[in-house]
């Protein structure tokens, strides 16, 4: 595939994206807590569930929030475990229910159903649009026991989410040989956002940048690969930081529209219900 | 430990240290010479750490070999009694596997694996004392024992953490400020700008990063140096045995 | 590893002469070269490390720990991690096996004893970096460098707390801090372990891996208080060879072996001893 590695270090991409293009990404909403995220041919599948248990021991004042991805990829496990559970982007303290006794178990499950590169970011993704549409059954404690209502008996609740963190992975290609790019200072690597199976696979190294737009970086993983100029490091932090802001308004707005779609239902089954 | 003692307002650590001072760095090249072809044994403050290097020797099996290049394998021992208190770790543990897999990916860089097709190079790591920088300490001992092995390596890979308190950047992070504080680690070639490996698993403002950066770089310049110093001690005191 | 059809009948030829040739010019009662150091692990109550002329390494850490006397078995938990060989592979268990047994059945266990209530429970982690021989001598030799080393805190509470509910507090201080011999009053020897190959009439200790290869039979055998005692065990150290000469053992060379050790086995303790005693500087450094 080298004429694919000309290409690109042209500049230019098989797909016709810009250098730091992203792919547009598709939501289909289902059910409450079903989510399918799509961008070019990567298809993922988020399933969210709820259930009551009891805290763990050693926290007694925080829920449990459980991440299950069904293919074994070590990497992507470990960056979602650190940008959602270690950041604190679901509020733990708020599933609790009674201290030390009952709380709020929430089980994320991903399915991979198709794989055309940069798995980590729309997981991420569709894993916060997930959360910020996720309905909790609201409840009543009677005497030591918990009565859970139906989400249209009585108004689900909300999760509490403290930020939303947006995860970009950078793909970067030597243009020249190793000898030249270890000891040169004027040698550059290209960086290229969010790469599809091809370019993945042709890539030399690569860098995950978690951050959210209170311009926080909430991880970053560089773990090995050719080495990259400080000074690019940095640039490439701001111009995520930029598509981080637009992506989080994009999450709003989708949000926002889903909530009206639902809202409109509710209005309806209320009309419905009077006469 | 309440937060404000890690950084005292006259500008002192709980180790007595400024701001941009490393911990007393102690690495000796060459001390398993009759059990592995290259070794090293560095000691960052209080973490310490055995590093044995076999190769490049014939791969255990067949499907390991690589007919361009040499293969390279990181095994990562964390003693039982490393931390203060003790803990039984397996093999398999998760973080565990993310720091071997970097290490393989960081030491693929600075080794010239043309030259060695069809091998293997086993890296051995045992950790005895964890204070602190552990992916740091094990980083610049993998450097000084390929170095005793001999094997072909572009430069040198050095590396220390950094973490943030407040506003201030700390350099060569401890156990106890690691648990406070965001830090992030480095790994640098050589004495260039260029990182081939960055680890951030904490908050920290964006801002911020650049002095970050800066500061782990700087860090990462020196230990380079005391590297070096120890490996031109130890090839004097072989030339001088020599003759 | 592998010798020759030729290596294997001129080192068997060697060894079981009247007065046998060992490859090294050994005595069939000397032990190799080693060297050792203790007492550099800041974060461990006792730390020892042996290392064989031959490459062979293990490093030993001793911690402790306050526990309730009804909730722990046994004041003693051992543990054996070697390089390049699976926790629970017959080969660790074994060795690890044999330690435990050897030390719960001869430790003076009322050093450990703080109060009705409480006690210290001590933690042995063995790391065995290299080796080439079977391991269990150096394992052992290095548990003794660290048991005799080992510092336990000075307790400043009452003894008898029967009726009290606090737990035990000790002194602050670590010059106050007692070596397991001083807390017991009398002199401390840990038990080892020695490995004996046996050879057609002939008993070589510390058989080094050439000869293990040879070897007709092997013995392990324990000594502790200057007599050798139970565990005594036998085995074929002739670990990886593709072709042995593995066979029964006559009970007059058992007897013989008992014999030996008793009679050498002192010389041994008594250089461990003296080691402890030059390695005073308490530098803390390894190498």
């Amino acid at each position: 595939m080298s004429y694919h590695k000309e290409f690109i270090k042209n500049g230019e991409r098989l797909n016709g994206r810009k250098l730091s293009e992203l792919r547009v990404p598709e939501v289909d909403i289902g059910q409450n807590g079903e989510l399918t995220i799509s961008a070019g041919d990567t298809k993922i599948f988020i399933k969210i569930s709820s259930e009551i248990s009891k805290p763990y021991d050693d926290k007694p004042n925080e829920g449990i929030l459980i991440i299950n991805n069904d293919i074994d990829n070590d990497i992507l496990s470990r960056i979602v475990e650190k940008s959602i559970r270690k950041s604190n982007a679901l509020d733990l303290e708020s599933l609790v229910i009674s201290t030390g006794k009952i709380c709020w178990i929430i089980k994320i499950d991903l399915n991979i159903l198709n794989f055309d590169g940069n798995l980590i970011d729309y997981c991420i993704l569709g894993i916060m649009i997930n959360l910020l549409l996720y309905k909790l059954p609201n409840y009543d404690i009677v005497d030591n026991s918990i009565k859970l209502y139906n989400l249209d008996e009585k108004a689900p609740i909300s999760l509490s989410i403290l930020h939303i963190p947006i995860c970009f992975t950078i793909s970067f290609y030597n243009p020249s040989t190793i000898e030249m790019n270890l000891k040169s200072d004027e040698v550059f690597e290209i960086s290229l956002f969010d790469a599809d199976k091809q370019e993945e696979d042709l890539r030399d190294s690569y860098m995950v940048i978690t951050l959210n737009s209170n311009k926080e970086i909430i991880q970053l993983s560089k773990l090995g690969g050719i080495p990259i100029n400080s000074v690019e490091v940095l640039k490439l932090c701001e111009i995520c930081y930029d598509k981080a802001k637009e992506m989080t308004q994009w999450i709003k707005d989708v949000v926002k529209k889903e909530e009206e779609k639902t809202s409109d239902r509710v209005k309806m089954l209320a009309a419905v219900d009077q006469r | 430990m309440p937060r404000l003692e890690l950084y005292s307002p006259e500008g002192l650590r709980i180790d007595g240290r400024r701001w941009n001072e490393l911990r007393r760095f102690e690495c000796k090249i060459n001390t398993h010479p009759n059990s592995s072809d290259g070794s090293s044994y560095v000691e960052q403050g209080n973490s310490k750490v055995i590093c044995t290097v076999q190769g490049p020797m014939e791969p255990k099996l067949r499907s390991q070999m690589n007919h361009d290049e040499a293969n390279i394998e990181v095994n990562i021992s964390i003693a039982n009694f490393a931390t203060f208190q003790r803990k039984k770790r397996s093999k398999n543990e998760r973080r565990i596997v993310e720091l071997k897999n970097t290490l393989e990916n960081t030491v693929k860089q600075c080794i010239i694996t043309t030259l060695y097709p069809r091998t293997l190079i086993s890296i051995n790591i045992q950790v005895l004392s964890q204070d602190g920088g552990l992916l740091s300490s094990m980083t610049n001992a993998m450097t000084l024992s390929l170095i005793d092995a001999g094997i072909s390596m572009y430069d040198y890979v050095s590396s220390i953490s950094v973490g943030l308190f407040d506003q201030f950047p700390l350099l060569d992070l401890n156990t106890l400020e690691e648990n406070e504080l965001s830090y992030l680690t480095v790994g640098v070639i050589g004495k260039s700008d260029k990182l081939v490996m960055l680890m951030l698993e904490n908050k920290v403002p964006l801002d911020k990063l650049e002095e970050l950066i800066s500061l782990a770089i700087a860090g990462s310049h020196r230990l380079r140096d005391l590297m070096d110093n120890e490996v031109k001690r130890h090839g004097k005191l072989r030339l001088k045995n020599l003759n | 590893m592998q010798l020759s059809p030729a290596e294997r009948d001129y080192l068997y030829d060697s060894l079981c002469l009247q007065t046998p040739i060992r490859p090294d010019a050994r005595n069939l009662y000397q032990f190799r070269p080693l060297e050792a150091k203790t007492t550099f692990l800041p974060g461990s109550n006792g730390s020892a490390r042996l290392r064989m002329v031959d490459g062979g390494e293990c490093i030993v850490s001793i911690k402790s720990k306050v526990v309730k006397n009804e909730s722990v078995n046994s004041l003693l938990e051992c543990d054996i991690d070697i390089q390049g060989h699976r926790d629970d592979s017959n080969f660790v268990s074994n060795l690890k096996y044999n330690l435990t047994n050897l030390l719960t059945k001869n430790f003076p266990f009322d050093a450990l004893r703080l109060t009705k209530k409480y006690s210290f429970k001590l933690f042995i982690d063995c790391i065995v970096i290299s080796h080439t021989s079977y391991p269990l001598t150096i394992i052992s030799l290095a548990t003794y460098l660290a048991l005799k080393t080992t510092r336990l805190p000075l307790l400043v509470s009452e003894i008898d707390d029967e009726e009290v509910e606090e737990q035990p507090t000790f002194s602050d201080d670590w010059e106050d801090s007692r070596l397991l011999h001083e807390i017991t009053g009398q002199t401390f020897q840990p038990p080892i372990m020695i490995t004996v190959g046996v050879i057609g009439k002939n008993l070589l200790f510390d058989p080094s891996l050439e000869e293990e290869q040879v070897l007709e039979n092997g013995l392990i055998i324990s000594f502790y208080n200057n007599k050798a005692i139970t565990p005594i065990s036998n085995m074929n150290l002739a670990l990886n060879a593709n072709k042995d000469n593995y066979k029964g053992i006559d009970q007059s060379l058992i007897i013989s072996a008992i014999n030996m050790v008793n009679k050498y086995c002192s010389a041994v303790i008594h250089a461990l001893d003296t080691l402890i005693e030059q390695d005073d500087e308490v530098d803390g450094t390894i190498f």
